[in-house]
């Protein structure tokens, strides 16, 4: 019995350190100087861990140990492309949540002509590669002079979070108990008081975390806000990141661990919030739709 | 529940969706509107051109009819691309399912800090899929790389036999960083799974003799059978369809060595601006994305014993 405690406990942490390793090992790069990473073998743990390449990222020249080491030059761009993504993915969640809250009921608790057919759409929606839908969306973007704009990159991220979230709050609103429901309308209200007045609050739990998995979607949409946004005032985090990279721009691995850190800051919080609602989502697959 | 009855026969703009099926459409008449719009919208426009000799870069816009496919067919670098993407995706499931599982099985156990755990194995999914690749860069790097640094540290290999893992295994490095992105995806799949089998059958299988591993293949897989399809249908689509692991990662390279046809398209339609010959590449992706797709599906909803 304790020979089977110990294995058990052996798998616990081999999964824990297969997870957490790649991101204990950006947030170890993020707190080392410049000097440290060019250090060989490299530091598995920073000597001396600070948060100068923080500063760095948000404009600030630091005075250290090893003298004053001054700002990167993509800071301005990193800052904006914080605010950016906030406010896409702000507008992203409030609209997402709009459409797709009664979509998911009628979904969920309806019969409505097309039903089926409005199911596998929005199940093999994604099935195309995103990359190939890019095509057709830049040329209406470029048409319709989007291009480069925030209202662009929410409309675009509206098309992958609405189809998702329908899907989730779909299952979540068949496992709500109809009697409720079905009280109300005793009481005499119609269809539509009964879900917006009983039925939306007891949904609210499965509502708030598809508002999170929205926010969370827009947050880390990478390719489309690339395309449709970078370079201009109106790029969010995702591409600026990359821009780090592939840019051309000065390279600071140390400064773009920092960025990364920062970027995954609100996975780490959605991701604390998501697990503990996660089993009562109860998705819908094909094979469970009838 | 507090619902005022005086509102019964109040006139609203509502009533007049009395019946189910009228309400119900008008519920989803705005995510009608966006299906539309994301689906059939792309698959007309882009397939409109891919009829069409289209460059941005030149101006050049001329009706070709199929020329842009029959050019796909007999250009060696599309097969190429094509073969990468079944290879990445065949890779990208095989380290995705067992790892699901391996998550799922340790979840389900119960054991101290469990909540803890659960948090810590979902972080690489809601981590997004350019920051797993631009993560993983700093893992695999030749002079700073993590798994260098600690087979050093371990004194496994000197600084001559570092490992380029992109020169020597580039497709596997690159499933590796995407499964590690996708299997808790698949474990929370399972884990659902999991927790409806009845406690007594393992009892029942714990008196009869039977091991770890044959508890698991008898007693818990059939009841598996439904995620784990549905995890294998996801992986596939999702693998096939990627293109932001191998922008971040490895951009294609080394060489041709991950340059799938979701980059050669990406490269088609942003690099060389070429935006009819990377829709007509588009749709020989697609179409073996619906085979795969169309395969899975089959043994997804075919009925057997179970």
């Amino acid at each position: 019995m304790k020979k089977a405690r110990i294995r058990l406990y052996a798998f616990v942490i081999a999964s824990v350190v297969w997870s957490l390793i790649p991101i204990y090992y950006i947030i170890n790069i993020s707190a080392e100087y410049y000097r440290e990473i060019s250090h060989f073998p490299p530091y598995l743990i920073a000597p001396n861990p600070s948060l100068v390449n923080y500063f760095r990222l948000f404009g600030q020249t630091v005075q250290t140990p090893f003298g004053l080491i001054r700002p990167t030059g993509h800071s301005q761009y990193f800052i904006t492309g914080i605010e950016n993504s906030m406010i896409v993915a702000m507008f992203v969640m409030m609209l997402t949540m709009l459409i797709a809250t009664p979509a998911g009921y009628a979904f969920g608790r309806m019969r409505f002509p097309g039903k089926d057919a409005m199911f596998f759409v929005l199940l093999f929606s994604r099935c195309a590669p995103p990359v190939s839908t890019v095509i057709p969306y830049y040329m209406f973007y470029r048409a319709a002079g989007l291009l480069g704009t925030q209202a662009g990159i929410v409309l675009v991220h509206l098309t992958i979070t609405i189809p998702l979230i329908t899907w989730v709050l779909m299952g979540f609103f068949r496992t709500l108990p109809i009697e409720t429901e079905r009280a109300a309308r005793i009481d005499g209200c119609t269809r539509f008081q009964a879900f917006r007045k009983v039925l939306i609050f007891m949904a609210m739990p499965g509502i708030a975390t598809c508002g999170i998995l929205a926010f969370l979607t827009s947050w880390n949409e990478f390719l489309f806000a690339w395309i449709v946004a970078t370079g201009t005032p109106a790029q969010t985090l995702p591409p600026v990141l990359l821009g780090y990279i592939v840019g051309g721009a000065e390279f600071y691995p140390e400064v773009m661990a920092a960025a990364d850190t920062v970027a995954i800051i609100p996975a780490l919080i959605t991701g604390a919030l998501l697990q503990k609602y996660i089993k009562r989502l109860n998705l819908v697959d094909p094979i469970t739709y009838r | 529940m507090a619902v005022k009855k005086s509102k019964r026969e109040s006139p609203s703009f509502f009533s007049k969706f009395s019946s189910d099926s009228a309400f119900g459409l008008f519920l989803v008449g705005p995510l009608t509107i966006i299906l539309f719009g994301m689906v059939l919208y792309p698959l007309i426009y882009s397939f409109w051109v891919s009829l069409n000799w289209l460059n941005l870069r030149t101006g050049v816009s001329n009706f070709v009819w199929f020329e842009n496919y029959f050019k796909a067919t007999g250009d060696p670098l599309v097969l190429l691309s094509l073969w990468n993407s079944v290879q990445f995706s065949i890779i990208a499931t095989a380290l995705t399912v067992p790892l699901s599982i391996g998550l799922a099985l340790v979840m389900n156990e119960s054991f101290k800090g469990r909540s803890v755990v659960r948090v810590a194995v979902i972080l690489p999914f809601v981590a997004s899929e350019y920051l797993t690749g631009i993560i993983w860069l700093y893992l695999y790097h030749y002079d700073i790389g993590f798994f260098n640094g600690i087979l050093l540290a371990l004194g496994a290999i000197t600084a001559d036999t570092r490992i380029n893992f992109f020169a020597t295994v580039p497709m596997l490095s690159t499933a590796v960083a995407y499964s590690w992105r996708l299997a808790p995806l698949g474990a929370f799949f399972i884990l659902a799974s999991l927790q409806v089998i009845p406690q007594d059958l393992y009892n029942q299988a714990k008196v009869d003799g039977l091991g770890p591993i044959r508890r698991f293949v008898h007693v818990s897989l059939p009841y598996l059978r439904n995620p784990l399809l549905m995890i294998l249908v996801l992986t596939t689509l999702f693998s096939l369809t990627t293109t932001d692991i191998i922008i971040a990662l490895t951009y294609g390279g080394p060489g041709y060595a991950t340059h799938t046809a979701t980059f050669l398209i990406y490269k088609e339609t942003f690099v060389l601006l070429n935006l009819g010959y990377a829709s007509a590449i588009s749709y020989f992706l697609l179409a073996l994305t619906l085979i795969f797709g169309t395969f899975y599906f089959v043994l997804l909803t075919r009925r057997r014993g179970l």
